[in-house]
């Protein structure tokens, strides 16, 4: 869909949404937990991601339901959001194999021989 | 889910009410109760500088959905992509050898701290808005919006003490309030040369963070070549330059009419009229006010030139909904 890198924020709720439907809070909770604490997304922040994203038809409205007297709507990944979110997927795998490996066949600092 | 003791939450709910009132009604009936519950467990618990936090940013959504400049909206997106050319254009304003503005600056720089303390605030504040838009375009140029913003931010802040300190050290007429026709004049003159730097700060950071991601090297380096190209075709009320006749009408309509090609879907034209519009639009309607004779004869003109740009503008966006719908 793009060639451009997701940014974080979108790269994080892609991911929380990857395995299951969730709703706002929930969100924000997957969101600190996939990044160990790095990024805590406010609730305006949050809202206006998935209004962009609900827009770009990545993501879509799976349910809307009172539990306990609250309003709650449920968010899901479309085709097209689990497609773009699989791609990007690939191309960090690919980005970190690249590097462990040039990591793991560097013995010396490059000009050191010069 | 939430437990928040009496106290807190009366003040999460007189925070949140205040922050959903900012929101447009719509959004409000359709989202506004979610909102609420996510805000509710997001505060829960948390202390007074928490919430407030949490309320602003909610607070800044709302403004944006309001004034349509979400990262989906053409507002938005428009600002988006004059962000660039505007760091730029800022560029254009920088003082060259020659500039009444340069003497000024060379002779804050050589004094420093040297200065009586009533007068350091606006000769560093002058100093600073010499340096930082330098080091705003290079940040656009890197793709360093964070810094780009925060920089954005010290221009408007900068420009808003100057502003501040011609408004308080403005002389005033014995034995009255009133202003001298004169000290009106020079008080207009110096916020033209001011207004820029907040506009274009303000639309800086007015535009939406998750658009802003990418180095903008061309944009940074064609608004500085705009911005300078416009500033010297402005020249200012000096002996060389008087800038009048058609300049400045010219120099306010032409962005004008380019940021109207937004409503068409060309964004990139529209950006650049955007990108220039902060730094013509007051000092030529400081000229034409000063053409025509006075705010009142200049009034009616202003007027009908907003309403037809306006309905331009809806005429426009309407064909490109029609054409949309139809495709």
């Amino acid at each position: 869909m793009t060639e451009r890198a997701l940014q974080e924020p979108t790269l994080l709720l892609l991911t929380a949404l990857a395995d299951a439907p969730r709703h706002g809070y929930a969100l924000i909770q997957e969101v600190d937990a996939i990044s160990g604490g790095r990024v805590k997304m406010r609730t305006g922040t949050l809202y206006g991601a998935l209004d962009r994203l609900l827009q770009q038809g990545l993501i879509e409205v799976a349910a809307e339901e009172v539990v306990d007297g609250r309003a709650r709507r449920t968010y899901a990944l479309t085709g097209g959001g689990r497609d773009l979110l699989a791609a990007e997927a690939e191309r960090l795998r690919s980005v970190a194999a690249e590097a462990q490996r040039r990591l793991g066949g560097a013995a010396a600092p490059r000009g050191a021989t010069a | 889910m939430s437990t928040v003791a009496p106290g807190g939450q009366h003040r999460t709910g007189v925070a949140l009410r205040a922050v959903l009132a900012l929101y447009p009604a719509r959004y409000r009936r359709d989202r506004g109760a979610e909102l609420a519950e996510v805000f509710a467990d997001t505060t829960a618990g948390t202390g007074r500088l928490g919430t407030a936090r949490e309320a602003l940013d909610l607070a800044a959504y709302g403004l944006r959905l309001r004034t349509g400049l979400t990262s989906t909206a053409l507002g938005g997106r428009l600002l988006a992509a004059a962000a660039p050319l505007l760091a730029g254009t800022l560029c254009g304003l920088v003082a060259l050898p020659g500039d009444t503005r340069f003497w000024r600056v060379a002779d804050a720089a050589r004094s420093g701290f040297d200065v009586p303390w009533q007068q350091l605030p606006d000769r560093l504040a002058l100093l600073g808005l010499t340096v930082v838009p330098v080091l705003l375009a290079v940040a656009a140029a890197l793709g360093a919006w964070r810094a780009a913003r925060t920089l954005a931010g010290t221009v408007v802040l900068l420009a808003a003490v100057r502003l501040g300190i011609r408004l308080l050290t403005a002389d005033v007429e014995p034995g009255g309030p009133w202003l001298t026709e004169a000290d009106v004049w020079l008080l207009l003159l110096d916020a033209t040369a001011l207004l820029p730097y907040l506009a274009a700060g303000a639309l800086i950071l007015a535009a939406p963070a998750d658009l802003l991601e990418r180095p903008g090297r061309l944009p940074v380096a064609i608004g500085a070549g705009t911005g300078l190209l416009v500033t010297r075709a402005q020249g200012g009320y000096d002996s060389w330059h008087l800038m009048d006749g058609w300049t400045p009408l010219l120099l306010l309509l032409a962005p004008l009419l380019l940021i109207l090609c937004a409503a068409r879907g060309r964004l990139l034209p529209a950006a650049l009229g955007l990108a220039v519009l902060p730094l013509t639009a007051w000092f030529s309607l400081f000229s034409l006010w000063e053409q025509v004779g006075g705010v009142w004869r200049l009034a009616p003109l202003a007027a009908a030139g907003a309403a037809g740009l306006l309905l331009t503008g809806q005429a426009l966006a309407a064909r490109q909904d029609g054409r949309a719908r139809v495709s």
